[in-house]
């Protein structure tokens, strides 16, 4: 396996959807390249530093959310 | 989704809540709004990019699930329906507004020499990348890194990773195919890769093929 394939095959490796005899190629190639290591590492920080990065907003308080549009919401369904 | 940011975690509490909004209680209308709203907000402010428009998305969101809430059948939970609803609310004000035409994503993908090697081998990225992103300045980065992607890329890379839904729901939500959402989101992970590549890559980069051992 050389890098190009070994790069393309990730997503589907880190899905668990290669085929053992791929799986076996994409373990072996990484063993012996580091900067394809590097990058499968680099490939899942970055998964995670989005999930990171997002998630605070998730937990931004009730507060945060303008009184306005908490009314303006309501009054639409009481004017249906 | 986190279970702790979960506004509505009690079986018994969300079928009250239910009841009351199916027989028309003010109060149930709004504990709904006030509890879930602000992750509601949030969700479509990462999809949609403005304030005003995020805002937009969901109040249209809830008038749509006042109106489909007798539909509702409680398979879901109620705020994981609310959250399809803005979602789908958030995509189509995306499609119908006037944006300038991507940019396309292929500087940001791994280029790659005849013999398979990459072009630029990929260099260590500083010790402690992970570590900083405890830092509110890097989570900011990233944020603003997530934006630069083409939206193609962008909103299938929000909906899998971030709004944390599978394959066949972004596939359904996008209107294309499984494969094609597998494709996209690939490279939009390797694109952001690249970006954030920037700030966390340390190391100059060294000639591809002379690091294998």
């Amino acid at each position: 396996m050389k890098c190009r394939e070994c790069t393309e095959f990730i997503l589907r490796y880190l899905e668990g959807d290669l085929p053992l005899d791929e799986r076996t190629a994409f373990e072996q190639h990484l063993g012996k390249c580091p900067p394809c290591e590097r990058y499968l590492s680099q490939y899942r920080l970055t998964v995670t530093a989005g999930k990171h990065a997002c998630a605070e907003q998730n937990a931004s308080l009730p507060g945060a959310v303008p009184e306005e549009l908490i009314r303006a919401i309501l009054d639409s369904r009481r004017s249906e | 989704m986190d279970a702790a940011l979960d506004p509505l975690p009690d079986e018994a509490a969300e079928a009250a809540l239910l009841a009351g909004l199916r027989s028309g209680s003010d109060t149930a209308y709004e504990e709904l709004v006030r509890s879930t709203s602000a992750r509601l907000l949030a969700v479509a402010r990462r999809i949609v990019g403005t304030e005003e428009d995020a805002r937009d998305v969901v109040q249209e969101a809830f008038i749509s699930a006042f109106r489909a809430l007798d539909r509702f059948e409680g398979n879901a939970k109620l705020s994981t329906w609310l959250h399809r609803i803005v979602v789908n609310k958030a995509l189509m004000r995306l499609r119908t507004r006037k944006r300038k035409p991507e940019e396309p994503i292929e500087p940001l993908l791994p280029a790659f020499k005849e013999d398979g090697h990459q072009v630029q081998a990929t260099s260590e990225w500083a010790e402690g990348a992970d570590v900083t992103l405890e830092r509110a300045e890097t989570r900011e980065f990233v944020r603003s890194q997530i934006d630069r992607l083409p939206d193609t890329y962008r909103t299938v890379l929000l909906l899998r990773d971030i709004e944390e839904m599978n394959t066949p729901e972004t596939a359904a939500m996008l209107g294309i195919t499984e494969n094609a959402v597998k494709i996209r989101l690939h490279r939009a992970r390797q694109a952001l890769r690249k970006l954030l590549d920037e700030r966390f890559g340390s190391a100059p980069a060294r000639p591809a093929g002379k690091v294998a051992r």
